[in-house]
């Protein structure tokens, strides 16, 4: 696969990212959410999701750094974990080879009641695709700890290891616009990355998740179901 | 030294007599300013002049003769003037601002009498340099320094703003093929984190935002000139009249409201306390950080600031800074250690422009792309408010659904 169809199937992926899963609207965060936000915005500058193809433009660029350029995504938080604020951080550089893509993301929330220490805490992971083709620790894609993000120690972690594990990610996930998949799969389930994969169709790079192959079976099948079943107008 | 010149117009000599005559009852005004209202009957023909200069310029490219208009350095008029001119008060800053030499256009009553505006950025197409109602034509505040009650944060000083207006015509004058971007100092490490929402408005013909002159901008951007006019031979000083005011107030219409691409003192005081000259960041502290006296220098650490001060401070009404330059230097304590800063209790209150405890103000949502959406005015209803809740009270706040519940 060349590299512009796997930068064209990445970008394509980030950029429905950003325009789904951005917090576009801060106001409907909630009173304990908007102050974080702001806080997170502060220290984490915004990239809007309008402005996002500045960052990835349609010709494939060199590296992409996002902490280098401090423009960071601010995601809506998932479902299940609502007290959390995900803040994404790419890099990449589809000039190299092997191709390198690395997503950084961290969760944050506040500590209520804290007697010592800062009211807030975070977890964050990296994602990434094999490092080497050749010999080495990190020669498959993989999902390790961190302790920093941007520039900055996460809060309320002192010692994590920062190396291994290095959990192996899915083989069908095995490329940048999987990597990205991924992430969004791990945050909003089989049913948030579903439109993501959808708008990738068409794409020789486009990753197909098991995760969601039960959901585009059920939706192919509704549809032909809806299609053959439906009743003639003004016969009840 | 002579005085400057305000004319005041209105279709109904009643109102604009009355405006006339609380605006002479300041005492800076009265030392300052020639206030006078239109004669009746005479506006129409006035703004009828001015069209026919935009006939000219569009038939020969520029104009002749001479304007009541051009020696004014205010003109105040009303936005609704249907019983002398069918032209909105809107349509009348564009031909004052065009085809005139005038100063400073302020329109009044588009938005009511006494209007708050939630939004923070509406009148960004208007050609007046400030919109505002009737009723509050005569705030001090909107003339002196000090002020008490109502007084909307977004407005100027018109003193000081009649200044730097003309300061910067002079300075584009000499600079009208400069990129209007590197004028202001956006360079790398800022231009990414300017909206395309708001980059937009400089966008002019084919050429990118970052490319754009001065020229560039009055001659081509939708965002300036009618179609029409955009094809005339505009002389340098009236071109760099139209791009003076034109994007001043872009900068304080468009892109301080967000406060995420500059950023004022008492919004930035807010976020990183440490800035500020005296500790705690108490509400008496803080206040002295709700200037429009940029000279004053008054509240922050401007010391510390000062390499990430916005370098063209005649185009804006009061001190800014670079925010993501702000945001990144390590020397700012919240931003070496942003998890140990403690949270100022006190908020800023747009429509009073001071800090209230949290309790005594109330949310709204402003209408910019940005992570600091979320602000806050007076409560009326609060005891630290009493003394001017019947003021606030009196007040139109538009629109209303930006009020958090």
């Amino acid at each position: 696969m060349s590299a512009t169809i796997n930068y064209q199937a990445f970008r394509a992926a980030v950029l429905q990212t950003g325009s789904r899963y951005t917090i576009r609207r801060p106001e409907d965060l909630g009173d304990t959410l908007i102050p974080l936000h702001e806080r997170l915005a502060t220290t984490f500058p915004v990239v809007y999701s309008a402005d996002l193809d500045r960052l990835f433009p349609s010709t494939m660029p060199g590296c992409i750094d996002m902490t280098g350029s401090n423009q960071f995504l601010h995601l809506r938080p998932s479902v299940k974990e609502a007290r959390f604020l995900p803040v994404l951080s790419i890099r990449c550089n589809f000039a190299q080879d092997p191709v390198e893509c690395r997503l950084r993301i961290a969760l944050f929330t506040v500590v209520e009641n804290v007697s010592e220490g800062v009211p807030f805490a975070a977890i964050g992971f990296r994602i990434e695709l094999a490092e080497s083709d050749g010999i080495g620790w990190h020669n498959y894609s993989h999902l390790q700890l961190i302790d920093k993000f941007g520039n900055h120690q996460l809060p309320g972690i002192r010692q994590v290891p920062t190396t291994q594990p290095a959990f192996p990610l899915d083989a069908d996930l095995a490329s940048p616009a999987g990597l990205m998949l991924c992430l969004l799969l791990s945050l909003y389930g089989p049913a948030g990355v579903l439109p993501v994969e959808k708008r990738l169709q068409g794409n020789p790079a486009a990753p197909k998740l098991r995760a969601t192959a039960p959901l585009r079976q059920a939706s192919a099948t509704s549809g032909t179901r809806s299609r053959t079943t439906r009743r003639p107008r003004g016969r009840r | 030294m002579a005085k400057k010149k305000i004319l005041v117009c209105d279709d109904q000599l009643e109102a604009s007599e009355e405006w006339t005559a609380r605006l002479k009852a300041i005492p800076l005004v009265a030392k300052s300013f020639e206030v006078k209202s239109c004669e009746p009957g005479t506006l129409q023909a006035q703004v009828e002049s001015l069209a026919d200069r935009r006939k000219q310029v569009r038939s020969e490219g520029c104009w002749s003769g001479d304007h009541h208009f051009d020696d004014l350095d205010i003109l105040v008029v009303d936005y609704d003037l249907q019983d002398e001119d069918p032209r909105s008060g809107r349509e009348i800053a564009y031909l004052a601002r065009c085809f005139s030499r005038c100063g400073l256009i302020v329109t009044l009553n588009e938005s009511g009498r006494n209007p708050f505006d939630l939004t923070l950025v509406s009148g960004l197409e208007s050609f007046a340099d400030l919109n505002i109602g009737s009723e509050q034509l005569s705030n001090r505040g909107l003339w002196q320094e000090s002020w008490k009650g109502f007084r909307p944060w977004a407005w100027p000083l018109i003193p000081a703003a009649l200044k730097a207006f003309n300061k910067r015509a002079k300075a584009v004058q000499a600079d009208l093929d400069k990129k209007v971007l590197d004028y202001f100092h956006f360079t790398a490490d800022v231009l990414p984190h300017i909206p395309r929402a708001v980059l937009q408005f400089l966008a002019a013909g084919k050429k990118k935002p970052e490319d754009v002159t001065f020229r560039d901008f009055v001659a081509d951007s939708p965002s300036c000139l009618q179609a029409k006019d955009r094809h005339a031979e505009w002389p340098d000083d009236v071109l760099a009249r139209i791009a003076a005011a034109r994007l001043g107030h872009w900068l304080e219409r468009s892109v301080l409201p967000g406060q995420n691409i500059l950023v004022d003192a008492p919004h930035l005081a807010a976020r990183f306390a440490s800035l500020l000259e005296k500790q705690p960041p108490r509400a008496a502290t803080l206040n002295t950080t709700a200037t429009l006296d940029i000279a004053s220098k008054s509240g922050l650490r401007y010391r510390q600031l000062r390499l990430h001060q916005f370098v063209s401070q005649d185009w804006i009404s009061r001190a800014c800074w670079y925010w993501p330059k702000v945001a990144d230097d390590k020397s700012v304590a919240e931003v070496a250690d942003p998890w140990s800063a403690a949270s100022v209790d006190q908020v800023f209150c747009e429509d009073v422009s001071r800090f209230l405890p949290a309790g005594a103000a109330r949310e709204f949502v402003a209408e910019v792309d940005s992570s600091f959406s979320r602000r806050f005015v007076a409560n009326p209803n609060a005891k630290e408010v009493r003394k001017f809740a019947e003021e606030l009270r009196a007040v139109a706040y538009n629109p209303i659904v930006r009020l958090s519940l």
